[in-house]
């Protein structure tokens, strides 16, 4: 098959997968009631298909960056998740509650951003000074410190009465996204695009830093550049529907076995494939407990940490 | 390196200090007249203690078989299995059921499950990565982050009132002991410790090596099984007792071993033990009785835990 037909199947699987998403959840919908009942296709407009075009963002903006964070920091085991992100985007979020609770949705925005991108790049000095022997000890190292950097957030949370909105943030969840409170998402899906268009630079990245500088690359400011990419779709992310924690580093590691390191190629489908089995996850967890839910978080953390450990316990060095 | 008498002084200290804060933290308060909170503070007092020592040895021994100062069980996500499996007790059983099983019973029964995957997961894990040390202590951590996943995950599916029973059972506060689990606990951790101590030369001999192990004619392969059949067990009575408390082991055995590097195994358990017992307690004191403070101990633990690990964690990156 050519790569056309590929794209052409992926695209009609996730448009049955959306549809089929449509019809599933505590109010049971049938086709021909769309249009003869007005409150039928009320519950379409403003539940339905704003948390379907939710899960398919935030699947495929986190699949996009959990292949870029592993091209900046040139570690098949760079995420958010590995990296402490989250928790710096909380810690952002958190302070702006408690300091500046007048502050707008774009301010808040913006401080849990800058949080997210000073943990990042704490991070990455950090790493900077290690020379690394074995990939594996990124992620160790990063789960580590994204757990102290949680504590903290946790105790500050506890201090200030804010437990509810952290675990909003932290466990991602589409059962309250209603129309309304999704837009912002659109944002992150602007920010997957300009990572696609800059997919060549990013490419070189990956190379590694000698490499990228004899290929002419502007070594620093494009890895900075990138970190603040993460850092932004990250923010936007937890802010409206919280962390899937391990999406960005399942997904992008099962494209790269089929499409190599060429961002050009391997972004779309980890976009695709982020986007469809977070989907999947999201529709299993609707119907598991129907018609109460499991948050697509858990349901995906126990399919990607399964996964993860299957490759760990294989020990495929090529993959991983 | 310490003499021996230096040694032999430091534990002394640690012993009487251990003591004083010990009768601080059951009188603190109280008056002779008041036996039912005496009472009550005493059993807070043993449990405290079977905690801090199970956590501590345990970490000892674990760390001396996989020659790391870095892994510890609770890291390996062996606390998370003891909840899993208490979770999965409920969800198959039903409230009713499960609540008309003895506590003791069911400790029991989560010991010999416990028993069972400490051997099957981590003897497989260990034997299979001993030379990759970086891969298993990642497989650690990510199993635990998926064992706490699945808990939240059975959690959603069983109904609200086996939720609460589920709480109950997996964390099991210092406030509201089961009396006979504590006993039962009690016991086990003594026979356990008996066990170790009647064993201790051999850990020496672990601390050399694999190769030096099998070399001196011991039996590598059951004698692991053992020790990780007496962690499992020690696992289970703190998890029992009190939940998972992920980073304490590792800071006990860190302090220990950074102090004494080059004490004999005997003496590292005793010092472990004490000096496991004696930050619970003198911890707890200070927190609840001085400061007023009940949830802050475990968390400054984890926070000051959690840093030693990423040290030691960076310390060896930088090598």
């Amino acid at each position: 098959m050519k790569p056309f037909s590929y794209g052409l199947l992926a695209s009609v699987f996730l448009l049955i997968l959306g549809a089929f998403s449509l019809f599933v959840g505590a109010y049971s919908i049938s086709i021909m009631d769309i249009w003869r009942q007005p409150e039928v296709s009320n519950v379409m407009i403003s539940s339905r298909i704003p948390r379907t075009l939710a899960v398919l963002i935030v699947g495929s903006i986190l699949g996009i960056v959990g292949c870029l964070s592993q091209s900046a920091m040139n570690n098949v085991f760079a995420e958010p998740t590995t990296l402490g992100t989250p928790q710096g985007i909380a810690l952002g979020l958190l302070l702006c509650s408690v300091l500046f609770p007048e502050i707008g949705l774009l301010g808040k925005m913006l401080l849990g951003a800058g949080m997210g991108l000073f943990s990042l790049l704490v991070f990455f000095a950090l790493l900077q000074k290690l020379t690394l022997s074995d990939p594996l000890q990124l992620p160790l190292i990063g789960l580590v410190y994204s757990a102290i950097l949680g504590a903290g957030v946790t105790f500050l949370a506890f201090e200030f009465d804010r437990m509810q909105m952290l675990t909003v943030w932290l466990n991602g969840d589409f059962a309250t996204i209603i129309q309304g409170r999704y837009e912002l998402l659109w944002g992150a899906l602007i920010i997957g695009v300009m990572a696609y268009w800059m997919a060549n630079q990013f490419s070189m990245l990956g190379m590694g830093e000698d490499l990228a500088r004899t290929l002419g690359v502007p070594y620093r400011a494009l890895v900075f550049i990138a970190l603040a990419m993460i850092a932004l779709a990250t923010s936007l992310v937890v802010a409206t529907v919280g962390m899937i924690s391990f999406l960005g580093l399942v997904i992008p590691n099962i494209v790269r076995q089929y499409c190599g390191d060429n961002l050009k190629q391997s972004l779309p489908w980890c976009a695709w494939m982020g986007a469809s089995s977070l989907l999947l996850c999201d529709v299993i967890g609707r119907l598991l407990t129907h018609p109460l839910e499991v948050p697509a978080n858990l349901v995906f953390a126990v399919f990607a940490g399964t996964v993860f450990l299957v490759m760990l316990w294989r020990g495929d060095r090529r993959a991983l | 390196m310490h003499s021996n008498r230096f040694q032999e002084r430091v534990l002394q200290g640690i012993f009487s200090v251990w003591l004083l804060s010990s009768f601080l933290f059951i009188t603190l308060g109280l008056t002779p007249e008041d036996h039912f909170f005496l009472m009550l503070r005493f059993e807070k007092w043993l449990a405290l203690n079977a905690v801090g020592v199970a956590v501590a040895v345990s970490t000892y021994v674990f760390q001396t078989l996989t020659h790391s100062r870095i892994l510890t069980p609770s890291i390996m996500g062996l606390d998370a299995i003891y909840l899993l499996i208490s979770l999965v007790l409920i969800s198959a059983f039903g409230t009713v059921q499960y609540l008309a099983i003895d506590a003791m019973h069911l400790f029991l029964v989560n010991n010999v499950v416990m028993i069972g995957f400490a051997l099957f997961i981590f003897g497989g894990l260990i034997l299979r990565f001993h030379q990759d040390m970086n891969r298993l202590l990642l497989i650690g951590i990510v199993l635990g982050l998926l064992v706490q996943a699945a808990n939240e995950f059975l959690g959603r599916m069983i109904s609200p009132e086996d939720f609460v029973v589920f709480q109950g059972a997996a964390f099991a506060r210092f406030d509201q002991l089961d009396r006979q689990v504590l006993w039962v606990a009690l016991v086990l951790l003594a026979g356990c410790l008996c066990l170790l101590w009647r064993f201790h030369s051999v850990l020496d001999i672990f601390r050399l090596g694999r190769s030096h192990v099998i070399n001196l004619g011991i039996a590598y392969v059951p004698m692991t099984c053992l020790f990780l059949m007496l962690v499992a067990v020690l696992v289970s009575i703190s998890t029992a007792l009190v939940g998972p408390i992920l980073f304490f082991g590792l800071l006990v055995v860190a302090l220990v071993q950074q102090c004494f590097p080059a004490g004999h195994s005997g003496y590292h358990l005793l010092m472990v033990a004490m000096v496991g017992a004696l930050i619970l307690v003198a911890g707890q004191t200070f927190f609840e009785h001085v400061l007023a403070m009940k949830a802050t101990l475990s968390v400054v633990i984890e926070v000051i835990g959690g840093s030693v690990f990423f040290m030691l964690l960076v310390k060896r990156g930088r090598q």
